[in-house]
């Protein structure tokens, strides 16, 4: 047997065995290099195990006692909580988190509790409040919240808040930010469907479209934008707009938004369609 | 002649001492296999002199090797079980069945896995008791379960979960209750086939399915006209369970089982998260979720929050198994009034449009998954769902 699994083999044994012990070693009195290595080990067993698994979180709740301030180790941990809705739990892990590293004038856990909040929670207030939050630790106008820029979370949270306008100056605020850094915010295709959404609300038609059409010259799949279109050419009464891009929504609606885990706003269903599709 | 009788008497001695080691009868039960997911392994092992004889989970003895010790043999060579021994302690050894491959996976290498072996847990004889009369007397009352959840059971902080079981000659029937402060919100019917049987003085009572979808051996530790009390192996530290005898008759149970929907898990040993492979979602998004479930929805609550109804969504696509969890805006426990909770769940309980549960994935095995709704609710009125 390969020397891992035998380790593995071993520590599971161990595990199984001992579970019952619930006896809390002191480790206070080692050097932060041997706590290190300590709450590493029990890390890394957690993730022989399903993530939403008690023996995952016993793992992880081991190297926690190790190192109480790992803020990432936390983090992590409550994706095992949150992920299965139990969400009093995941909650607390994570904001303990939050108040260790900010503490620590850190905003890397708060980039990742804004991005929870927008599509976990929908906690709106709770985003704003956190991007404001992290742009001043950071002292940056434009950061990232767990692979997407907080400000098109604060957009989105603005957006769903109804302050429209607001909304769209944070997202073009996004479009201005990653030109000076140098992005092409051509590719930008989620924003200008947001801009375009917000246009929608304040009635202002001539440019919602613009923006859809805007986002449609990015990905031409997007199922999202066709049905927005047909909705906007339907109150415009211009019907045979509407059911060409109700039609191209149909077509593709396979390619939309859809995230693992969670639902973005305004994203498209089949019933939507066809409902329009019918008419 | 003085000496005669000492060697006569340290002889005797010695050979009762021999004798009493041999007919020592051990005997362990099955409890679950693959250590995160838990899955039934109904299962008995029992040292009997010299051989090892294993059973069933309806108590027949299926396969006996002679010359074997459950103490010293590393593996116990079966017909159609190789179990080879991974680890033993005083009262409990794991144990992979070499000859299993679909349940018992290995190491990419072959080599078995510990975490996906079994747990035998040794059991020992409690009260005696008279098996015929239990048998007959169980199956002219109704029994209820106040339901004692562990890590098997679905997040569930809010709702009491009750079952009532009625043991008919030939298969046992189960209406699982479900209740928030006191109301009765909803309820599902199940029926199982079971078997009470006994091995040497220790009494049993296991569940079964089809053969696919194994279910927990419980050892009967007492019996009287009022209670049954079990042990339950299916969780990591075993528990001591109650049934208790129900005023409700067998007849108004038999009409309440009527009128109540069916809903049974297509795998009861494990199932799989909503976001596993393909997300199992519901087909029409939330947008249809917060208008489907705010119809009618009762006026009477002011409070802000969030209400989470867990459930599993079987292989047919049907929810059940539930549980509630209700926070405040600041993701503290709370709770909304019973009649606002009722209608929720009401209405999560008749969704359908669910895709397939079954997994996709190649090293996991599950056919039904845990999923959960959470329902923004602001001063009563549902204004989002998630995730």
């Amino acid at each position: 047997m390969p020397l891992k699994h035998k380790i593995i083999s071993f520590i599971i044994l161990v595990l199984v065995y001992s579970c019952n012990n619930k006896q809390r070693k002191d480790y206070s009195s080692l050097d932060e290099n041997k706590k290190v290595e300590i709450a590493n080990w029990y890390h890394e067993m957690s993730n022989y195990f399903l993530q939403p698994s008690e023996l995952y979180r016993t793992y992880k709740d081991s190297a926690l006692i190790v190192q109480p301030n790992n803020v990432d180790l936390r983090q992590r941990l409550s994706y095992s909580y949150k992920k299965v809705g139990e969400h009093i739990k995941a909650m607390e892990v994570l904001n303990k988190a939050v108040e260790i590293d900010t503490a620590n004038g850190k905003a890397d856990v708060l980039e990742y509790r804004a991005w929870t909040l927008l599509y976990y929670y929908r906690d709106y207030e709770g985003v704003i409040r956190d991007v404001d939050l992290i742009e001043k630790i950071t002292g940056n106008s434009y950061n990232a919240c767990w692979g997407e820029p907080c400000g098109f979370h604060k957009g989105q949270a603005l957006y769903k808040l109804d302050s429209f306008e607001e909304a769209i100056k944070t997202f073009e605020t996004v479009n201005i930010e990653e030109e000076k850094l140098g992005f092409d915010t051509n590719d930008n295709y989620m924003i200008f469907f947001y801009i375009g959404r917000c246009y929608t609300e304040m009635k202002d038609y001539d440019k919602a479209i613009l923006f859809y059409n805007k986002s449609l010259e990015s990905v031409k799949q997007f199922p999202e934008a066709y049905y927005q279109l047909g909705l906007i050419y339907k109150k415009l009464n211009n019907n045979v707009k509407a059911n060409e891009n109700f039609k191209l929504a149909n077509e593709y609606i396979n390619y939309g938004m859809s995230e693992p885990y969670v639902e973005r706003f305004d994203e498209v269903f089949q019933y939507m369609v066809d409902n329009e599709l019918k008419e | 002649m003085r000496l005669t009788i000492l060697s006569f008497i340290t002889l005797v001695c010695l050979t009762s001492c021999s004798d009493k080691e041999n007919i020592s009868s051990e005997m362990y039960i099955g409890t679950y296999r693959i250590i995160d997911q838990m899955v039934p392994y109904p299962f008995i092992v029992q040292q009997k002199k010299d051989s090892i004889y294993l059973y069933d989970n309806k108590g027949n003895s299926i396969d006996k090797i002679t010359n074997s010790s459950i103490k010293k043999n590393k593996e116990f060579n079966f017909q159609e079980k190789h179990l080879k021994i991974i680890k033993k302690e005083d009262d409990e050894f794991l144990a992979f069945d070499l000859l299993d491959t679909i349940n018992f996976r290995t190491f990419k290498n072959g080599e078995p896995s510990p975490k996906n072996s079994a747990k035998f847990k040794k059991i020992k004889s409690e009260n005696k008791l008279n098996l015929q009369k239990v048998r007959k007397e169980i199956r002219n009352f109704i029994w209820k379960y106040d339901v004692v959840e562990d890590e098997n059971s679905n997040p569930n902080n809010d709702l009491e979960i009750e079952k009532l079981f009625y043991f008919k000659n030939d298969s046992l029937n189960i209406i699982t209750n479900y209740y928030y402060q006191d109301l009765k919100t909803i309820s599902e019917y199940e029926t199982k086939s079971y078997n009470i049987f006994e091995i040497d003085n220790i009494y049993f009572l296991s569940l079964q399915k089809e053969s696919s979808n194994p279910q927990p051996i419980y050892q009967i530790i007492g019996y009287d006209s009022n209670k049954i009390e079990l042990k339950d192996f299916s969780s990591r530290v075993p528990k001591n369970i109650t049934f208790y005898k129900e005023s409700k008759s067998v007849k108004d149970y038999l009409e309440l089982a009527k009128n109540t929907s069916n809903y049974s898990n297509c795998f009861d040993g494990y199932q799989g998260e909503y976001y596993f492979d393909e997300d199992v979602t519901f087909n029409k998004g939330n947008e249809y979720l917060v208008s489907y479930v705010s119809e009618n929805i009762p006026d009477s609550e002011i409070n802000s929050g969030y209400l989470i109804v867990h459930y599993n969504i079987n292989c047919s696509g049907n929810v059940g198994d539930f549980g509630l969890t209700q926070m405040n805006r600041d993701f503290k426990a709370t709770s909304f009034t019973k009649e606002f909770v009722n209608h929720i769940i009401n209405k999560v309980s008749k969704l359908e449009d669910f895709p397939s549960s079954n997994s996709q994935l190649e090293w996991l095995n599950y056919k039904d998954v845990h999923a959960f709704l959470m329902f923004k609710i602001n001063k009563g009125k549902i204004v989002d769902v998630c995730p």
